[in-house]
C-alpha cells in the first residue's frame, strides 16, 4: 500500500521521468559503471613531458546516473555530463566551454578504454567536419589516461590534440 | 584548410583555432583565445539564473530547490533538487551554428533528453524527445517566461503525436530562493 501511494504520489508530480517509481536497479547495471574509473578529483598533466595541464573534478550524480565534469586550466574552464544510454547501448558525453563549444560525444568501451568520438561541423564549411575522438585508459596505479586525437577524412587517418595524464589530488 | 601544416602541435592548434575545441595543448604558443560567447544571443537564457525555490504554478508549496548556474562564461548549468529526490541536471547553451539553444538533460530516473530550441523574442522555448516508459516517442516542449516579478514560468507540455497536438505536462514557477 505505502509504495502504491508513493507510485501516486510520484505520477501526481509533473515531469514525464517522475511519473513511474525508480527501480531499484536503476543505472546500476556493469556498463552503467563502466566509466567509474574517471570519478575523483585530480591533478592532470602532460603525459609525455609531465607539464602540468589542469584540473579536473568529476562527479557521480543523479543516482550513478550520470558522472559530470568539471574542467580548469589557466584561463580556461569546460565541463561535460556523462550518461550511458542503455536502449543504444552506447556512453555518450556533451561537452561546452569558454569557447562557445557545444560537443556531443558518443562512444563506448573498446579493449579496456572509455573511446567516444564526437562530429564537428566546421563553421566556416557545414559540409566539412573533423571527427575528435577521446579515449580514457585506466592505469594499473589508479591514474587515468586521456588520449584525444582528431582526423579530418572521416577517421582514415589521425593526428593527436592531447595526451594528458590525470592522478588523484587529496583525500 | 589544415592541408600543409606539418607539425601534429601546429595542426592541433589550427584545429583548435578553426574549430574553437578544447582543451589546447599547454605547450603550444598560443595567443590568448579571443573572448568568446560576447553575442547577445548568449545572454537570451540568463534571466533563468539564479537560486530558486520551485512550486507548482498557482500553488504555495515548494517541490524543489534549483540551482542555475552560468559557467565557463557561455553555458548555463542546471542543478535541479526536487522534495521527492529524484534529482536531476542540464547543460544549456547557445549554438551560434544553428542559431539556436540546446539543452541536454539527465536524472536520476534514468532519463537523457537532447531538447533543441531557442529565444522567440518572449520565452526560451525547448522542445526533446523524452520517451515514456512504454518507449514510446513523446516530445516535450519546454516554454520558460520571465515575470514581471522576477519569477520564472517553466511550462510543459507534451506531444504523442510529434507534435500535431499537446497537452499540458508540467507548470512551475521559480521564485528566488531566500538566501
Amino acid at each position: 500500500m505505502k509504495a502504491l501511494i508513493a507510485a501516486l504520489a510520484l505520477l501526481a508530480c509533473a515531469a514525464p521521468a517522475m511519473a513511474q517509481p525508480v527501480p531499484a536497479d536503476l543505472c546500476k547495471s556493469a556498463e552503467h559503471h563502466a566509466f567509474d574509473f574517471w570519478i575523483g578529483r585530480w591533478a592532470v598533466t602532460e603525459t609525455k613531458t609531465g607539464k602540468p595541464a589542469g584540473q579536473s573534478l568529476i562527479e557521480r550524480l543523479y543516482n550513478g546516473c550520470a558522472l559530470r565534469e568539471n574542467w580548469s586550466e589557466p584561463g580556461f574552464t569546460g565541463g561535460s555530463l556523462n550518461h550511458y544510454d542503455a536502449p543504444a547501448g552506447k556512453w555518450r558525453q556533451t561537452w561546452t566551454d569558454a569557447s562557445g563549444a557545444w560537443r556531443e560525444f558518443v562512444g563506448g568501451m573498446e579493449d579496456g578504454k572509455m573511446v567516444m568520438t564526437a562530429r564537428v561541423v566546421s563553421p566556416r564549411d557545414a559540409a566539412k567536419a573533423v571527427l575528435v575522438r577521446m579515449a580514457f585508459t585506466p592505469n594499473p596505479d589508479g591514474s587515468v589516461r586521456q588520449y584525444s586525437d582528431y582526423s579530418r577524412d572521416d577517421g582514415k587517418t589521425w593526428a593527436e590534440r592531447y595526451d594528458y595524464t590525470y592522478r588523484k589530488v587529496g583525500g | 584548410m589544415f592541408d600543409g601544416y606539418g607539425g601534429k602541435i601546429v595542426a592541433a592548434v589550427a584545429l583548435a583555432a578553426a574549430l574553437m575545441t578544447t582543451p589546447v595543448p599547454v605547450q603550444a604558443q598560443t595567443p590568448a583565445p579571443p573572448k568568446a560567447c560576447l553575442s547577445p544571443e548568449f545572454s537570451q537564457f540568463d534571466f533563468w539564473v539564479g537560486r530558486w525555490d520551485v512550486s507548482a504554478t498557482g500553488k504555495p508549496a515548494v517541490v524543489a530547490h534549483s540551482l542555475i548556474e552560468k559557467v565557463y562564461g557561455c553555458g548555463i548549468r542546471e542543478n535541479w533538487a526536487p522534495n521527492n529526490g529524484q534529482d536531476g541536471g542540464s547543460l544549456s547553451i547557445y549554438v551560434p551554428a544553428e542559431k539556436g539553444w540546446r539543452q541536454t538533460w539527465i536524472d536520476s530516473g534514468g532519463a537523457h533528453v537532447d531538447f533543441k530550441g531557442g529565444w522567440t523574442g518572449k520565452a526560451m522555448v525547448l522542445t526533446g524527445d523524452w520517451p515514456g516508459p512504454d518507449g514510446k516517442p513523446n516530445l516535450v516542449r519546454m516554454t520558460y517566461t520571465l515575470g514581471a516579478d522576477g519569477s520564472v514560468r517553466q511550462a510543459g507540455e507534451a506531444s504523442a503525436d510529434d507534435g500535431k497536438t499537446w497537452k499540458p505536462a508540467f507548470d512551475f514557477t521559480y521564485r528566488k530562493a531566500a538566501s
